[in-house]
Parts: C-alpha cells; sequence; structure tokens
C-alpha cells in the first residue's frame, strides 16, 4: 500500500502535531494507522496514505460546523438507531442503482443495511448482473455480525465465470492473486458512511 | 470509596471517587471518575479516570486514560494518553505519551519512549537532592512548542524548540524557531 511519512503528512496538509495527536486521542484516527517503522534516524511513523489525506480532508472540512466532541461519539459508537429512506439515500449518491434497492423490502432502512446494501452498490457497478447480487445479499445478511464487526478487508474475485469471495481480517498475505474485482476496506466504508449520513 | 490503611482488589473495580491513603492493589482494570491519592498505587491492568491527583507511586501496567493528571512521585505505566499531565518526579513510560501539554518537573532518570503532544516542558527539579544523575532518556518527541532541560533523546521534531541546559539530541528538526543553550550539544540540524 502506498504510504506517507508523518513529517511529509504535516507539510502536505498543514496541520500541527498538535491537531493530530489530538484527533488521535479522540478517535477520529484509527490507532492501526499509525504504523511505527525502522528508518535510519530511529523510528519513523507512517500512515496508507489515501485512507489518511481523504480522512484529513473530511475532518478539516466538517470542524467548522461540529465540534470536535460530537464527531468522536460518532466514530467511537457503531449502533446507530436513526433509519433513513431509500429515495434520501438515492439523493445522496449512496445507492445508485434501483435494482439494488429492491433486494430490501422494508423502506426505512437501518444503518446495518445501508451498509450491507453500499458493498452491493459497489459490486453492482461492476458486474450489472442481478442474479449475483441476489445470492450475495443474502449471504452478507446471514453472515452480518461478522462481517460488521471482525472483518477487515473483502476482496471479490471472479475465477471461471463464478463469484468468490475473501473475508479477512487483519493484514492479509498474497500470492498467484487475480486481480480482485473489487477490494473493500469495511471500517472505512462504515466511518465514511457515518459522515455522510449523521453529520 | 475511601481507603486508609491496605486495600487489594482481586478484579475489577468501577466506581465514581476514590480517595486512597495507604496502598492499593488491582489486579484488574480501574474506572473511576476522580482518583485522588496518597501513598502507593498498583494497577495490573489499566486505569481510566477523568483526574488523577496522586502522591506517591502509582504504578500501572496497561495503558492509562484521563482527561488530567496531576502527579507527585513516581509514576510509571505503559502508555498514557491524556489532555494535561503535570508531574513532579520520577517518569517511567514503556511506550508513548499523548497528551496536549505534558509539563514535567524531572527527578532522578527518567524513561519515555515516546513523547507526541502540542506542548512539552520538561524543567529539571528546583530543589533535587538528586545532583547529578537526574535526566530524562527519549527515543522521541514530537510537538509544537517544546522546551528542553537535562534530557537525552534520539529525535526532536517541533515547530518551535528550545534547548536548555545539559541536553544531548541526535536529531533536531523545526519549522520556525530554535534556541540552543552552549551547554547542550545537538548533533544534526535541520529546518523544514
Amino acid at each position: 500500500m502506498n504510504e506517507i511519512s508523518k513529517k511529509d503528512l504535516l507539510i502536505l496538509t498543514g496541520i500541527s502535531y498538535g491537531q493530530l495527536y489530538r484527533w488521535k486521542r479522540k478517535g477520529l484516527i484509527p490507532e492501526e494507522w499509525f504504523v511505527k517503522k525502522a528508518s535510519f534516524t530511529g523510528q519513523e511513523t507512517f500512515f496508507p496514505k489515501d485512507l489518511i489525506l481523504e480522512r484529513i480532508d473530511r475532518i478539516l472540512e466538517l470542524k467548522e460546523d461540529v465540534s470536535l466532541e460530537d464527531l468522536s461519539d460518532l466514530m467511537k459508537d457503531r449502533e446507530q438507531t436513526k433509519s433513513f429512506y431509500k429515495e434520501a439515500l438515492f439523493q445522496k449518491e449512496i445507492l445508485r442503482h434501483r435494482n439494488v434497492w429492491e433486494l430490501e423490502s422494508k423502506d426505512p432502512l437501518d444503518f446495518d443495511q445501508i451498509v450491507l446494501l453500499k458493498f452491493i452498490d459497489n459490486f453492482y457497478e461492476e458486474t450489472h448482473s442481478f442474479s449475483m447480487i441476489k445470492d450475495l445479499y443474502a449471504f452478507l445478511i446471514k453472515n452480518k455480525e461478522i462481517l460488521l464487526t471482525k472483518t477487515q478487508t473483502i476482496y471479490f474475485l471472479m475465477c471461471e465465470n463464478k463469484l468468490q469471495a475473501v473475508f479477512t481480517n487483519d493484514s492479509p498475505l498474497e500470492y498467484g492473486l487475480s486481480k480482485p474485482l473489487i477490494k473493500q476496506d469495511v471500517k472505512v466504508l462504515i466511518d465514511n458512511l457515518k459522515l455522510i449520513l449523521f453529520v | 470509596m475511601k481507603v486508609n490503611g491496605i486495600m487489594r482488589v482481586h478484579n475489577d473495580l468501577e466506581n465514581e471517587k476514590m480517595d486512597i491513603n495507604g496502598m492499593f492493589k488491582a489486579t484488574g482494570s480501574v474506572t473511576t471518575k476522580e482518583l485522588e491519592g496518597n501513598g502507593m498505587m498498583t494497577v495490573l491492568k489499566s486505569l481510566q479516570a477523568t483526574l488523577i491527583k496522586f502522591d506517591g507511586v502509582l504504578k500501572v501496567s496497561g495503558k492509562v486514560k484521563a482527561e488530567s493528571i496531576q502527579a507527585v512521585g513516581v509514576f510509571r505505566a505503559n502508555e498514557v494518553e491524556t489532555e494535561t499531565f503535570k508531574m513532579i518526579g520520577k517518569l517511567q513510560i514503556e511506550e508513548t505519551i499523548n497528551c496536549d501539554t505534558l509539563d514535567c518537573e524531572c527527578d532522578m532518570t527518567s524513561n519515555i519512549k515516546e513523547i507526541e503532544a502540542r506542548t512539552v516542558l520538561i524543567k529539571n527539579h528546583k530543589r533535587s537532592i538528586h545532583l547529578f544523575r537526574t535526566h530524562l532518556h527519549c527515543a522521541s518527541i514530537s510537538a509544537d512548542e517544546i522546551y528542553l532541560e537535562n534530557v537525552t533523546c534520539d529525535k526532536v521534531l517541533g515547530d518551535e524548540v528550545r534547548i536548555g541546559k545539559n541536553c544531548r539530541i541526535a536529531h533536531l528538526e523545526y519549522k520556525s524557531m530554535c534556541e540552543i543553550d552552549p551547554s547542550s550539544s545537538v548533533k544534526e540540524k535541520i529546518q523544514r
């Protein structure tokens, strides 16, 4: 994965050490993103580049309207009780395909369902196959708990015209893997949805 | 909860307010709002409190999470996360201190692996009886404002950096300002 050192990050984004560490304390930047590595000047901290830049942009953008405490509460607890109508989700461009909505018959959707449907939506964007997503959704609903709490990355692969999916936690090793159709980081997706929906 | 004397807890403990005079030991983790104490306290897992005020020896094997810490004496922990940290005495942290302001008057030899903060102020204790041994060893300090005295550090990164007496710094990076006392040595100095 593309990485950026702490020093470069601060120069690039213009934030200070104090701000970065404050956000870490408040849980806005997950501790797993602070990767320590040995370098010739001792130890250096690196971050996954795309993830951290996107997150910092988002925090800086929201900082004006929402207090840091509210943001931090939001990121910490996964249980959200608010529900959303499909039409509203369509307008926010979270669910982009009508076929995907029809998988779930309930109308105000709760947060977990939105996360699952967002997976399907991303998947449908690539494949445009309705029969596939129907089975996939049933599978995801069945394994909701594992998917939302323990999984870190999901790979969708196509092998001889059959869909295969791998669910991993922690950092996976890959060998001879054909290029995944979609690679999705679950935690990032959930965080991003929260920032879009609840702020 | 008020303790006068000796108390041992063989489990996790959770309460509103703790006042300890004497000795306290918990084998689990401790969660409270206000912790005040004199004497000795040992926690074998993590300690979480809003306010910690402790005179004496406080040892935590896990993480300390608080809003504000004021301690005199010896403070030993694996990791600290707080807003303000005011300390007089010996400080021993195996991993990182992440805080807004760290104000430390060092006495005896202190060890901290890493300091991540907004402002760091490390001074020599004025009335220390350990005239020659007072020193802080640290692998890395990164903060916006830094003032150091009697510190040996591999790497100092900051915006405004003031190096006081008797420091040995291997690598120093600063942004806007840097002052170095003649009694200190800095091997490598870079402005970025």
